[in-house]
């Protein structure tokens, strides 16, 4: 994502077909880039947050987000859903200190917040409840809701990795087979 | 929550219910959008995620501004900009036989329109522009409002909902199913309620989704592949929909009045084909602001973006 890419890029002349493009807005692109780095910088989790946590390490948030990639297959929810989930967590994780058993209830929030953002038709509370195998209530899952909300203070608007590589694709009028090579090691 | 005291009820939201208030401390009037969500199974309503989100993100002179959420208890409180009235209230008020001032027209299309191209180019869609969702202030400023319905769209877009926008105001694509749109359902709104301001009279004022369909196929002509080419593919479309063959949009010439450039103007919005549909950033550009230059310049418009 360095500025020396996107000047270039700005370079490129778009081959136009507006009716095969339509749906990726070309005209906006730039602006849309724009605002997505300016919102990057402003809602990023912290690089070392981990180290502040005393309960919890990497390796438990590697199997939290293995088991929401999981979940997300299970419902088909968006890939965009799926980031933005790891997103909102890693951020909730660098501004509180989390117990381990408290872990997988952070994870159900942030996914159960993120398909609500993102999805036409979320699943249910219930459903997240019983994808934990019950080791929380519904209550639980709600309050947690709560205060996740409260520590992002509704900054849910801001851009995943995912995005990103679809902007950039569009800008550059990607191959399918490139673009998805680039998702793939994005994940 | 303590230093706002709560005045009168002024409408009631998609979810929950709205109050002018006033703040004590800074003697400011606002409106507080109050939620309940504790109330329901499922937590924090996704219209209040989204509306409150995109809210946070949308600076522009011409949108009602967030102040401030407040979270107590079960409740939550959105403090939102106060105004005191919609355009709908406003057409209302006026005199039975008389019509908008012309000059306030095109600076509120002019006013509405830049606030909506500052949306797509957030790639936000706003799928709720109506006049009732238009608000207004004594000093000639248009505000929008209401984003519960707004979404943040992705690049390729995907498939969206059909639940959005008040019938009368919905574009020819989400009619036909179209399962994904852009911004131009936007501005298909915003053609409806420019020809509302000029005439009073709703463009397309249906009863059933239908009634709507065939409202604007006997307007614009019963669309086929010249007219919107992909339209027999929509989920929706039927070949024994009634031909309707004539466009008569030119015809509203006389309704239109004051500028031939009005026509123009709409016939380039009310377009059946998304992509022909002129964008936001087209629209300020078009000849009929340029003839009304004069009017503008008086306006306080924010034209940096």
């Amino acid at each position: 994502k360095s500025d020396a890419n996107i000047s270039l890029m700005e370079n490129i002349v778009l081959p136009r077909n507006d009716r095969q493009r339509f749906y990726e807005v070309v005209q906006y692109q730039h602006d849309i880039l724009e605002n997505f780095r300016e919102s990057e910088k402003k809602h990023r989790p912290k690089p070392q947050y981990m180290r502040r946590q005393t309960d919890i390490n990497h390796s438990m948030r590697t199997i939290l987000v293995d088991w929401l990639v999981e979940v997300a297959e299970e419902y088909k929810l968006d890939t965009e859903t799926l980031y933005l989930s790891v997103s909102y967590l890693d951020r909730f994780l660098s501004q509180m200190s989390v117990k381990r058993a408290k872990l997988q209830l952070v994870g159900t929030a942030a996914m159960y917040i993120a398909s609500k953002y993102e999805e036409i038709y979320p699943p249910d509370v219930g459903e997240f409840v019983f994808l934990t195998d019950d080791s929380y209530t519904k209550a639980q899952v709600l309050r947690m809701e709560n205060v996740f909300l409260k520590i992002l203070s509704f900054n849910l608007c801001t851009p995943t990795p995912y995005v990103f590589i679809n902007t950039y694709a569009v800008l550059c009028d990607m191959p399918e087979k490139l673009k998805y090579m680039t998702l793939y090691i994005c994940e | 929550m303590e230093h706002y005291e709560k005045q009168e009820k002024i409408g009631e939201g998609s979810y929950g219910v709205v109050y002018k208030a006033l703040n004590r401390l800074t003697g400011q009037l606002v409106a507080l959008k109050n939620i309940r969500h504790n109330a329901g199974e499922e937590g924090m309503p996704s219209t209040a995620i989204r509306e409150i989100s995109l809210l946070k993100e949308l600076k522009h002179p011409n949108i009602v501004r967030l102040h401030d959420v407040v979270m107590v208890d079960s409740s939550i409180y959105l403090i939102l900009e106060y105004l005191s009235m919609d355009l709908r209230q406003y057409i209302n008020t006026l005199p039975a036989n008389q019509l908008m001032d012309p000059n306030l027209l095109s600076s509120y299309l002019f006013q509405v329109t830049s606030a909506i191209l500052y949306c797509h180019r957030r790639r936000v869609m706003h799928r709720d522009l109506t006049p009732q969702n238009l608000l207004i202030d004594q000093f000639g400023r248009v505000k929008v409002a209401d984003f519960g319905l707004g979404c943040y769209f992705q690049v390729p877009m995907r498939t969206l909902t059909h639940e959005v926008v008040t019938l009368w105001y919905r574009a020819p694509e989400i009619l036909m199913g179209c399962p994904r749109y852009a911004c131009p359902v936007d501005i298909w709104s915003i053609g409806c309620i420019f020809f509302e301001m000029a005439t009073r009279k709703t463009l397309f004022q249906g009863d059933s989704e239908i009634d709507q369909l065939f409202r604007i196929f006997r307007m614009l002509g019963t669309p086929n592949e010249d007219s919107w080419p992909g339209v027999s593919a929509l989920p929706d479309y039927k070949s024994s929909f009634p031909n309707w063959t004539n466009n008569k949009i030119g015809q509203l010439r006389e309704s239109l009045g004051s500028f031939d450039s009005s026509v123009d103007l709409l016939a380039k919005i009310i377009v059946y084909e998304p992509a022909r549909r002129l964008s936001a950033e087209q629209i300020l550009e078009h000849k009929y602001f340029k003839e009304n230059a004069n009017i503008l310049k008086s306006q306080t418009v924010n034209k940096s973006f």
